[in-house]
């Protein structure tokens, strides 16, 4: 049992992010977080903004200090990597951003933006111009009305087209995307959506897709890890935690998606008003119990651990399935 | 019955280096009182800057076409001093943003803030104006609100803050709220419970309002009219369920079928819409969505199309080769 398998492209033990606030104060924004991600695998992490997901695909790309537990990429331990060891081992991970007019130097050329990797990890002139001309044609952006450029010449999604080419340009294995398509509009967005579906297909590539919108994480996403408070409270396949998600907190985040069809009533969110806790406080043991409609005593005592309920389907929860998921369909009266 | 709001051919320009930027083109719109309109566009389609235009705060270079009209209650907000139009705006007409911390000042308490505006709109003493925060802030669902009242704007959540906006805004009980995409910045599962708390308000008050976004989903489930906005013209307007069900401007259909949905099939590629909107200046003698419009012809590059009746259902919309109905 020890040799077949071969390691998943990311894997997370007991990952811990923290955050010193002086006086020895600590936030620790990630708690024991632990998943894999195996090759050409797209894992979404969702959640609600300060639920600790930035922190992990931070903690991923070692761009953060990692307070406890291991960050393994192909097996091997990134921390214990020595400096120069870590810079070659970067080509296979890579990372795409938010705002894609902030992630671009607005005084190089897209030519010098896009050969920039390659130049720093030694790639020789001829065989950078053919890199970038094939990973611009990947994006759909043709190469000699994109090369002499500046940034602030193209729109939103053109640019987060330009910094996915210079994610790609180095053939990672990995690429960590956090909110990558939140900012740009909708239509722009499909387009950007649809160059993502096509990098996977083409290129095998695997993904850390960090995201608050779960539509478009049921349009990506093969997995889905839910975050809550620096925990991860599911996670599992797509096809399961869409269709019976098992945590409340799960249900309730799906039960409060808006959906475009004017004959799905409004959305009724079936948790406590309020919003997630300090994560300087967070509550005794479970940490979803102050908005958990199902909370009881043990779920103050004593916190859930994640365990399986189903063939890849993992929940954090003394009561999985407690809080029903009401079916949205279109009501015609 | 007469409407609460009447806008008509309010084409607003800009002076640039390149011509006059065409921001706003012959836009018309009614609302009735109580009714809910959707304003969906993108951004730069001229959503914010046509709310803008009705509070009376356009920028001092906008250029507005001298036959614009902007009813609301039989007085015509294009033609009032700025005095008449700060007694309308904030009382009549008020507005909650997407950011509560723009219409939020930082260093005043929750308690100044609220009872100024009803001191100053509505003449109340300074006791009952606290009475009536006490009450407004239980309202939209604010717990403690005694306590809350001597806090400041850093010491609330988002959802806090933007519940706090709305108090502000309902505050004198105006009868059109313009909401500029209320919940872009929270969470979603705040977005829900404060876009109920805003029906609620509105069928309690029998207020008209104007939810302005980019999220068709928000705008199905909350609205009973939709208008769509592209490069500063209106380019379809409808109830919104016939919106859904049968757009005839292919950018409407386009913009419906590139939203990923909770409901949608996984692994799929989205329609997405090529290119990018432009900006136009003067007035083209063109459709401004052609560029992009998989039934273009060549009429729609020659020839600027009207907002025409649809048949029924007062569905109006601007296109040449429209999908079938």
């Amino acid at each position: 049992m020890t040799s077949a398998a071969p390691a998943p492209l990311l894997e997370l033990r007991d990952v811990s992010v923290e955050y010193p606030l002086g006086r020895r104060r600590v936030l620790r924004a990630v708690d024991r977080v632990s998943f894999a991600l195996h090759h050409g695998e797209v894992l979404a992490l969702v959640g609600e903004s300060g639920c600790g997901k930035s922190s992990v695909a931070r903690a991923v790309m070692q761009l953060e200090p990692i307070a406890d537990g291991r960050v393994l990429l192909e097996g091997r331990d990134l921390a214990r990597l020595a400096p120069a060891e870590l810079k070659l081992a970067r080509r296979r991970f890579q990372m795409i951003f938010q705002d894609p007019l902030a992630s671009l130097n607005p005084r190089r050329r897209v030519r010098d933006i896009l050969e920039a990797p390659l130049r720093i990890h030694g790639v020789p002139a001829a065989e950078r111009r053919r890199r970038v001309a094939r990973v611009l044609e990947l994006v759909h952006l043709d190469p000699h009305a994109v090369l002499d450029r500046y940034p602030h010449m193209f729109s939103g999604g053109q640019c987060q087209r330009l910094s996915i080419a210079r994610a790609i340009v180095l053939e990672p294995a990995l690429l960590v995307c956090d909110e990558a398509v939140s900012a740009l509009d909708v239509s722009v967005r499909a387009q950007v959506l649809n160059v993502l579906h096509d990098l996977r297909e083409e290129l095998g590539l695997g993904m850390l897709f960090i995201s608050h919108d779960l539509a478009v994480v049921r349009n990506v996403a093969h997995r889905v890890a839910v975050m809550y408070l620096g925990r991860i409270c599911e996670i599992g396949s797509s096809a399961r935690i869409f269709s019976a998600p098992a945590h409340p907190y799960t249900v309730a985040l799906m039960s409060a998606v808006p959906i475009a069809d004017p004959d799905v009533p409004p959305p009724v969110v079936p948790v406590r008003a309020g919003e997630m806790p300090s994560p300087l406080a967070p509550p005794s043991g479970c940490r979803f119990r102050t908005r958990c409609p199902s909370a009881d005593r043990r779920c103050a005592e004593e916190a859930p651990a994640l365990r399986a309920i189903a063939t890849d389907h993992s929940v954090a929860c003394h009561y999985p399935g407690s809080v029903p998921l009401a079916q949205r369909t279109p009501d015609p009266s | 019955m007469t409407a609460l709001l009447d806008i008509r051919a309010l084409s607003v320009r800009f002076p640039t280096a390149q011509g006059e930027l065409s921001a706003l083109d012959s836009v018309a719109l009614e609302l009735q009182p109580g009714a809910t309109l959707g304003l969906v566009g993108e951004s730069g389609s001229g959503k914010s800057l046509l709310c803008r235009a009705i509070l009376g705060l356009l920028p001092r270079a906008a250029f507005v076409a001298p036959e614009a009209r902007i009813r609301f209650g039989g007085e015509d907000l294009l033609r009032l001093d700025s005095a008449a139009m700060r007694a309308i705006r904030g009382r009549r007409i008020a507005m909650v943003f997407q950011d509560p911390m723009t219409s939020l000042n930082p260093v005043r308490t929750i308690a100044a803030q609220l009872i100024e505006g009803m001191r100053v709109h509505l003449g109340l003493a300074s006791a009952d104006a606290r009475q009536r925060a006490l009450e407004l802030l239980d309202q939209v669902g604010i717990t403690a609100p005694e306590q809350r009242l001597g806090q400041y704007p850093h010491e609330l959540s988002g959802g806090m803050r933007q519940r706090v906006a709305i108090a502000m805004a309902i505050a004198c009980r105006p009868e059109l709220l313009i909401a500029d995409e209320p919940t872009t910045a929270l969470d979603v599962t705040v977005q829900a419970e404060v876009l109920q708390l805003l029906r609620r308000l509105q069928s309690q008050h029998r207020m008209a309002m104007i939810l302005v976004t980019h999220d068709l989903g928000l705008a199905a489930g909350y609205t009973d009219e939709i208008a769509v906005m592209y490069a500063g013209q209106i380019v379809e307007r409808a109830a919104t369920r016939v919106l859904f069900k049968t757009p005839r401007m292919p950018y409407t259909r386009a913009l419906i079928a590139s939203v990923p949905r909770l409901d949608g099939e996984p692994q799929r590629r989205l329609v997405a819409i090529p290119g990018r909107a432009a900006t136009f200046y003067g007035d083209p003698p063109q459709c401004r969505f052609a560029p992009r419009c998989e039934r273009r012809e060549a009429r729609c590059l020659q020839e600027k199309p009207a907002l025409v009746p649809a048949g029924s259902d007062r569905h109006l919309y601007r296109c040449w080769n429209p999908e079938a109905a």
